[in-house]
């Protein structure tokens, strides 16, 4: 089965790759461990009567950053949600270059969320009273940036790819099974 | 401020991105961006909506219950417990007519629940169901459209992802949504298994008489034949320990929040503590443990992206005007023909898109609009998760139903039967729209005792 959906992959696309997994895999651990954290919370308040301190700063952060760890993998897997009501009824070589401008929408997107975000997270490491900040920040960055990459990435797969579009998709999708 | 015709101008790209395929979370975010843009005028001003959607907007706790629910939700589908528990609601129905039926639909229902979605379970625990009905003689479509009726009400039952996702969309509490949908999920649970029995009584013939099919019948019914048949083997180990843990789940997720003991956070993160208990005294490994963090991982990323593209989009929507312009449109209306317009986009969309993206597209702007038709916010959202569900089993694209057929194989049984047979929970389900919407107490009662 993994075989038969294999395809070689150039040194670039495999480091992304590699990156995008690894990611992901944090942003699942976290979710794990924000589950356990909210789980304390809750039993140190039943047993001594008060929460934890700072739980719910600390759970915002995590929130955001288990967000932005993910995209970069949910970009290039595919798995974010469309509609191929109309793309799928056109011969394959449209559908790949229509497809290939809404990657390139995301792209750029993606690529406004860094920018837009850019100062923020300089202006974090600043510091102030409380929990930092600027882990926060970085992943927010590192997330929109990986996440745009990988959808350059998928415009340019989907010009250049060997065969059409969404019949590889599922190949893709089993190459990424970490 | 911009007036309709920028109003259009918006839905018009939107709809125009979504229907050639742009996946929905970035037609959300380019047009909530280019239409911030458009109005403003200023990069400034728009950098900082997004900077602000992307480090605040996604900080509510709202947000981490849904790969919280899906954490409990993945340790309980693997741990075996919803077959454990469809086989003692068989043993126990097993001398009640139709019994097989109930069990059948209580077991696809629990599985929809876990699972998050109405077609997971009609594809998925269709197989350990169906060939149970078959081998009791029960009628093939009758059996599927059975079975697709439970699995349609499994995602009615709170809590949800739907439900969470329709909170943080329109900013409503988490757990007001979950009350305000348990009455009418249990109502639509007992009406339906109420169908179930009179038809049992009315046309024997569709659940078999009594009469069992011979060995010929059940060859073809597959592997899980009679390996727990329930007057043969009894129960399979820890059946009743998987019982009391999705009742005891269902108690302290939604009990803690009723009583307002527990935010929907901390229930979530209790359901999977439950959960993670269940699948561990199933036996599951911890490298089966792990792979169901990582699916959960896998499966939460598109949702989460979609609702903080959606954030960026609802931005746009109040700076353009075009949220507004919709509202008053829709509000011109009447509060009858409003909602009716508002439930046929939702059907319509349906045949194409998944109920989310269909959420983050629609939701925040049919809130609003069903607010000022005077609809309580929380009966609407009850409305239009069963909207949603309803959706999907309307003939000829109904998805669970196509789901269910495809599951089992059975190629000599022809598609509109079975969506005949889906159509009693369909009746039932747009009955209770009708309902909700004339009588909005069967939501609001429950959350507004509560609080």
């Amino acid at each position: 089965m993994r075989k038969s959906g294999h395809i070689s992959r150039p040194a670039p696309v495999a480091l992304i790759d590699r990156l995008v997994k690894l990611t992901m895999v944090m942003a699942a651990a976290l979710t794990f461990v924000l589950a356990i954290v909210i789980l304390a919370d809750v039993v140190s308040r039943a047993a001594v009567g008060r929460p934890l301190g700072g739980s719910s700063d600390i759970i915002g952060n995590a929130i955001v950053m288990i967000v932005f760890l993910q995209a970069g993998y949910a970009v290039r897997c595919r798995s974010m949600m469309r509609t191929d009501c109309l793309v799928g009824l056109m011969p394959w070589p449209l559908r790949r270059a229509i497809l290939a401008v809404g990657y390139a929408f995301g792209a750029l997107f993606f690529a406004a969320i860094f920018l837009a975000n850019w100062q923020p997270a300089l202006t974090s490491f600043g510091g102030g009273a409380g929990l930092p900040a600027w882990p926060a920040h970085v992943v927010i960055l590192t997330g929109a940036a990986l996440a745009a990459v990988n959808y350059a990435l998928l415009a340019y797969l989907d010009l250049n790819g060997p065969e059409p579009t969404l019949e590889s998709e599922i190949a893709d999708l089993r190459e990424l099974e970490p | 401020m911009i007036e309709v015709g920028a109003a259009t101008l918006v839905f018009a790209v939107l709809a125009v991105l979504v229907a050639l395929g742009v996946q929905v979370a970035v037609a959300l975010g380019v047009v909530g961006v280019l239409g911030v843009f458009a109005v403003a005028g200023d990069w400034h001003i728009v950098s900082r909506l997004i900077s602000a959607a992307a480090y605040d907007g996604v900080r509510g706790e709202a947000f981490i219950a849904i790969p919280l629910f899906m954490l409990m939700g993945e340790f309980i589908a693997r741990s075996g417990a919803v077959t454990d528990v469809y086989r003692v609601v068989l043993r126990m129905l097993r001398f009640v007519p139709g019994g097989a039926a109930l069990a059948g639909v209580i077991g696809n229902a629990l599985y929809a629940f876990v699972a998050g979605t109405s077609t997971a379970s009609a594809a998925g625990f269709s197989r350990i169901t169906y060939p149970d009905l078959r081998r009791r003689g029960y009628d093939r479509a009758f059996a599927l459209g059975t079975l697709a009726g439970g699995s349609a009400i499994g995602v009615l039952v709170p809590p949800g992802v739907l439900m969470v996702a329709w909170a943080i969309l329109t900013r409503q509490s988490v757990g007001a949504i979950f009350l305000a949908a348990l009455l009418p999920a249990l109502a639509i649970a007992i009406l339906f298994g109420a169908y179930v029995l009179a038809v049992t009584l009315r046309r024997p013939e569709l659940v078999g008489a009594g009469r069992r099919l011979s060995t010929v019948g059940a060859a073809h019914v597959g592997q899980q034949d009679g390996r727990f048949d329930e007057t043969a083997a009894g129960l399979p180990p820890h059946a009743l320990e998987s019982v009391l843990g999705v009742i005891l789940l269902f108690v302290a997720v939604l009990g803690g929040i009723g009583a307002r003991l527990l935010a929907p956070v901390e229930a979530a993160s209790i359901g999977a503590a439950i959960g993670l208990v269940l699948a561990l005294r199933k036996g599951m490994r911890l490298a089966a443990i792990v792979e169901a963090i990582l699916v959960v991982g896998r499966a939460s990323a598109p949702v989460l992206l979609l609702l903080f593209a959606a954030q960026l989009y609802l931005q746009a929507l109040v700076i353009t005007g075009a949220g507004a312009a919709v509202q008053s449109a829709l509000a011109g209306y009447g509060s009858a023909l409003g909602l009716g317009i508002m439930i046929a986009v939702w059907l319509l969309l349906a045949t194409v898109l998944d109920s989310l993206s269909i959420m983050a597209l629609t939701v925040a702007l049919f809130s609003s609009a069903a607010a000022r038709l005077g609809i309580d916010p929380l009966a609407f959202a009850v409305i239009g998760i069963l909207a949603l569900e309803a959706a999907q089993l309307i003939p000829p694209f109904g998805l669970i139903v196509y789901a269910a057929k495809a599951a089992v194989e059975e190629d000599s049984v022809a598609i509109l039967d079975v969506f005949k047979f889906a159509m009693p929970i369909l009746v039932i389900l747009l009955a209770g729209i009708i309902l909700l919407a004339i009588f909005p107490k069967i939501a609001i009662w429950l959350p507004y005792i509560v609080s």
